[in-house]
């Protein structure tokens, strides 16, 4: 007989699974009723606290389930599916979405940041073999920090004579004027050697790129190569392109080639013409070793070391000096990656930002691993029981690793769809382009990190809180079994460990977030000594005339942006216009060679001077409509032209730096570019800030009427809002000649914003770094304090009894709050110091010590705390003793 | 050690079909009349309960059918079949024998 019985009850589990499932639902639902009936009833519990009590006493439904299940021995493969099942299944929606949260912001952003700093720092150049190619700088053997190209005698010269590079190129980047294919445009220019496109590996897609006989000087080379941008661009794509002649610089060029999509080296050219041609620069540039215009890119044999490619480069460099001591005495050369040239200083700001990114990470993991482990403690009957009734220790282990990378999945995928929202979101604060290989995509590499990380972290949730079940406390479990609050002693000091944790990893990022924005403020608070409100920009482009003399090209220039200028002066509400060739903020980043200067009297360049060197080509009123006063002498006129001798005006530094004590008005200089023509000053400016971050800087300006002047920038100064003259002033400008071509036209306000991009980009990846973190340490500390007073409801039962006031719970609990805050403060704020280094490329005028910062964080800390426990202890206060001391 | 939670295992076992001895009853009315029963001393822990009421319906001394309580809920009603209550007997005597051994061995101490 009682084996029909027991047939019956194995063949009702096998055959009715799904059925058995419901049933046990049903029967533990009914066991829930009763249950909370009774407290009902019995304890006169109100009814919601009952249920919750009920369930609490009962344990996860899904574990007992489970514990039931598990006397029925399924083969492993059918549990493994159960596991997955399960986990799926688990009606957790809250904890899984706190999870998925936590874990998709966290990961989201380390993609984010990863995808920066891949293209920034790791992923390979698109050239082949980019990790042999090098760059080639000059540098003035007292200013060894100012790196510049070479001259171009000078460079053929270590094309001749070195030995340890395997083939090395030059470059010029000038924008060129296009006309012919619908409006004049500028297009960005490499004029290059024909070993550039071989040494960087790229093929043309169509045509060819230069020969080696396209290369010989003053040759009437004119081809062109376009890049394939400006070939749909400027040419639909047609594919008969090859052989047409399109009007570059005034002349019909040929275009020979067609390059890849994305290749857009150097200087994000769209087009490529031969350096040699006679048509690319002037001739002065193929004899004088004194003008270091020329970008020079080398690649170094496999078995050459950069330190062996440099000392071979020295050794020219010391022949070169011995042979032409006039011009080479203190040239010295310097040989860098490529990679390390064109990254800059760029390569430590994303190091910093990514370093933030990793806490915010762990931050993150932290934070769902405080959760795990307060789930797995809410569970540890479940586990106790199943591990009473025999179940294995590989099934546990395959349970939790099983739950943990669904987890993980979940956390990944909102990671991934969090990364997909913010990077196109983060290129709204890129106002420029960036070259190809820098431009950062949730690109293929990108998505391999989110999903190992994703995975990785997934096997870490896993495993700890497998290593939470896997104490041998077994035995305390079981015996609590009836027991509401399970948890005990271990369980809540691991939280308590983890929390500190967390404040002590967000104390760091916050720190990191209040020193950059801090930076930006000092920033904003620079005084350029430059006028901006109300000024309105114009680039403009003048166009070349073939056959026409450097003379004719000057006074052609010159007439053309002074017909431009008056006719702006007459547009309603324009209150002045100038023009200059470089203006502050668009031009910051072009400096020029200091020892390109020379005074007549000493004939010497400034060789000690280590800022920054600018020149502008300006018209009259160009410092009036900026706001900078002439301190001395006069201003530049429009009496000054190529018949009257050259004259300059310096700023004040300038003037002390060059002249050394002597009055600079009167005295000549000489521009090392048009290395005929010696200037004379005639007035006298202060300094200005050409960008916000410079540490100050040297100023020359010349007239437009009497140096070359290709492109001007017209500042019209407006009483009204200055972007609403936009459209009239680009009307007006191309009215005047439509063969100057009129580039961006936007408030000059606006360029001094955006000239901060780079800055304001980093800070506000830190804050928002700062925010999430703020609210996950926030979140951490509200969960474990809100649990701990739950732990303790017996305890301040005890002593509200026993005579403690609301106020004495309350101050309980903060101070409970407020120790864990406390250690993980300090341990954050040792951490930041320790971590500082990594931050510094990212400041301004802040010290990486600030006393601002550190003492505000702190602060910081403490209001979340605050707020974080106010709850809790609220709670706690309000435990009434008869209902605590009854439990 | 082994020995030894067969014992308490067994002990929940003889205290369930005990239980079920006077009438039918579902798990939720077990735990309490175990309570009640013992004046409060053992209390029967679910995660304990479920599996050995699975446990002895698949050794087949109790089977489950489901029923109405009395106020007219539908409940997972178990009762002890006749080779059940054979084993309770002889449980209830070996027991029994256990209980006065060791308390002969605890008096003359």
């Amino acid at each position: 007989m009682r084996w029909v019985y027991a047939a019956r009850a194995r063949l009702r589990l096998l055959l009715f699974r799904e059925e058995v499932e419901q049933r046990l639902d049903e029967e533990f639902r009914f066991h829930l009723d009763m249950e909370t009936e009774r407290l009902v009833r019995d304890a006169g519990v109100d009814p919601r606290e009952a249920r919750r009590r009920a369930r609490a006493t009962f344990g996860g439904v899904e574990a007992h389930k489970g514990a039931v299940r598990d006397g029925r021995g399924w083969a492993w493969l059918s549990g493994l599916g159960r596991d997955v099942r399960d986990s799926v299944r688990s009606p957790r929606p809250l904890f899984a979405l706190l999870v998925t949260a936590m874990l998709g912001l966290s990961l989201g952003l380390a993609t984010v940041a990863f995808s920066l700093f891949d293209a920034i720092l790791l992923r390979p150049l698109p050239y082949a073999d980019s990790d042999r190619l090098v760059r080639v700088f000059t540098f003035n053997r007292d200013a060894p920090q100012s790196l510049h190209g070479a001259s171009l005698p000078d460079f053929e010269d270590w094309q001749r004579q070195v030995q340890g590079l395997s083939g090395i190129a030059a470059w010029v980047s000038m924008q060129t004027h296009l006309a012919g294919r619908g409006p004049a445009r500028m297009v960005r220019t490499a004029f290059a050697t024909p070993q550039l496109f071989d040494m960087l590996g790229v093929r043309p897609v169509l045509g060819r790129t230069f020969r080696d006989d396209e290369n010989v000087h003053g040759g009437d080379l004119r081809k062109v190569v376009l890049g394939y941008g400006l070939w749909q661009d400027a040419f639909g794509g047609s594919p008969d392109v090859i052989g047409r002649e399109v009007q570059m610089r005034g002349r019909p060029h040929e275009v020979i080639g067609v390059l890849p999509p994305r290749f857009d080296y150097p200087d994000r050219a769209q087009a490529w013409m031969p350096l040699m041609s006679r048509y690319a620069v002037t001739e002065v540039w193929w004899e004088r070793r004194d003008l270091y215009m020329h970008g020079v890119i080398a690649r170094r044999p496999p078995d050459v070391t950069i330190a062996q490619a440099q000392a071979d480069m020295d050794a020219v460099a010391r022949r070169l000096a011995e042979e032409y001591p006039a011009t080479n005495r203190d040239t010295r050369v310097r040989v860098r990656h490529l990679r390390e040239a064109e990254v800059g200083q760029l390569g430590s700001r994303v190091s910093g930002v990514t370093a933030a990114a990793v806490l915010l990470f762990l931050l993150g993991c932290v934070n769902v691993s405080g959760l795990f482990v307060a789930r797995a403690a809410g569970r540890a009957q479940e586990v106790a029981v199943r591990t009473a009734l025999g179940a294995e220790p590989g099934h546990l282990m395959r349970r939790h690793v099983v739950e943990g990378l669904l987890y993980g999945l979940l956390g990944g995928a909102a990671g991934v769809a969090v990364a997909a929202a913010a990077i196109p979101a983060l290129y709204a604060l890129v106002p420029v382009d960036l070259p190809a290989w820098m431009q950062f995509r949730l690109d293929r590499r990108t998505i391999a990190f989110a999903a190992s990380a994703t995975v990785g972290t997934g096997l870490v949730i896993g495993t700890t809180s497998l290593a939470w079940h896997m104490r041998p406390r077994l035995a305390d479990v079981l015996r609590q079994g009836d027991k509401g609050g399970l948890e005990t002693g271990p369980s809540s000091r691991l939280r308590r460990q983890l929390t500190v944790v967390q404040v002590a990893l967000s104390v760091a990022l916050l720190v990191g977030t209040g020193l950059t924005v801090r930076s930006l403020l000092r920033l904003g608070q620079v005084d350029t000594g430059i006028r901006t409100d109300g000024v309105l920009v114009a680039s403009v482009a003048g166009d070349v005339v073939p056959s026409s003399t450097r003379e004719e090209t000057i006074a052609r220039h010159a007439r053309g942006f002074r017909q431009m200028r008056d006719a702006l002066g007459m547009l309603p509400g324009v209150h002045a216009v100038t023009a200059a060739t470089r203006i502050p903020f668009l031009n910051a980043a072009e400096e020029r060679p200091v020892y390109e200067l020379y005074s007549r009297q000493r004939d010497t360049p400034a060789t000690a001077y280590r800022g920054a060197l600018r020149t502008s080509n300006a018209m009259p009123d160009y410092f009036g409509t900026l706001g900078v006063p002439m301190l001395d002498g006069r201003d530049l006129a429009d009496t000054d032209t190529l018949e009257t001798p050259p004259v300059a005006i310096v700023s004040r530094r300038a003037g002390e730096l060059l002249f050394q004590g002597e009055h600079p008005l009167g005295q000549q200089i000489r521009w090392g570019v048009d290395p005929y023509f010696w200037a004379t000053v005639i007035g006298i400016v202060p300094n200005t800030t050409w960008h916000q971050a410079d540490d100050g800087g040297i100023e020359f300006y010349f007239h437009h009427g009497q140096f070359p002047a290709e492109t001007m920038r017209f500042l019209i100064s407006t009483r009204n809002d200055p972007a609403l003259l936009a459209t009239s002033v680009r009307r007006t400008l191309e009215s005047v000649d439509p063969n100057f071509v009129v580039e961006r036209v936007v408030p000059f306000d606006r360029i001094a914003y955006e000239a901060l991009w780079q800055r304001r980009l980093w800070t506000f990846l830190f804050l928002v770094f700062g925010t999430v973190a703020v609210v996950f340490t926030s979140a951490g500390l509200f969960a474990v304090m809100s649990y701990l007073v739950t732990q303790r409801t017996r305890e301040f039962g005890v002593r509200t009894a026993l005579g403690a006031t609301p106020s004495d719970i309350v101050a309980t609990v903060l101070r409970h709050g407020a120790g864990i805050a406390a250690v993980g403060t300090v341990g954050g704020l040792l951490g930041a110091l320790a971590m500082g280094s990594y931050l510094e490329a990212l400041l301004f005028r802040v010290s990486r010590f600030d006393l601002v910062t550190f003492s505000s964080v702190p602060i910081v800390i403490g209001v979340v705390t605050l707020i974080a426990c106010a709850l809790p202890a609220w709670r706690a206060s309000r435990v009434d003793p008869l209902i605590a001391l009854r439990d | 050690m082994a020995r030894k939670q067969d014992d308490l295992r067994g002990s929940l076992d003889l205290v369930i079909l005990k239980t079920l001895s006077l009438a039918p009853m579902h798990g939720w009315g077990i735990g309490q009349r175990i309570r009640q029963m013992s004046a409060g001393v053992l209390a029967v822990n679910q995660g304990s309960l479920y599996p050995a009421l699975q446990r002895l319906e698949k050794q087949g001394l109790i089977r489950s059918d489901w029923g109405t309580t009395d106020n007219h809920r539908r409940a997972r009603y178990y009762r002890l079949t006749p080779s059940g209550r054979r084993v309770l007997g002889d449980e209830i005597d070996s027991w029994r024998r256990f209980a006065e051994g060791l308390g002969a061995v605890l008096r003359s101490t």
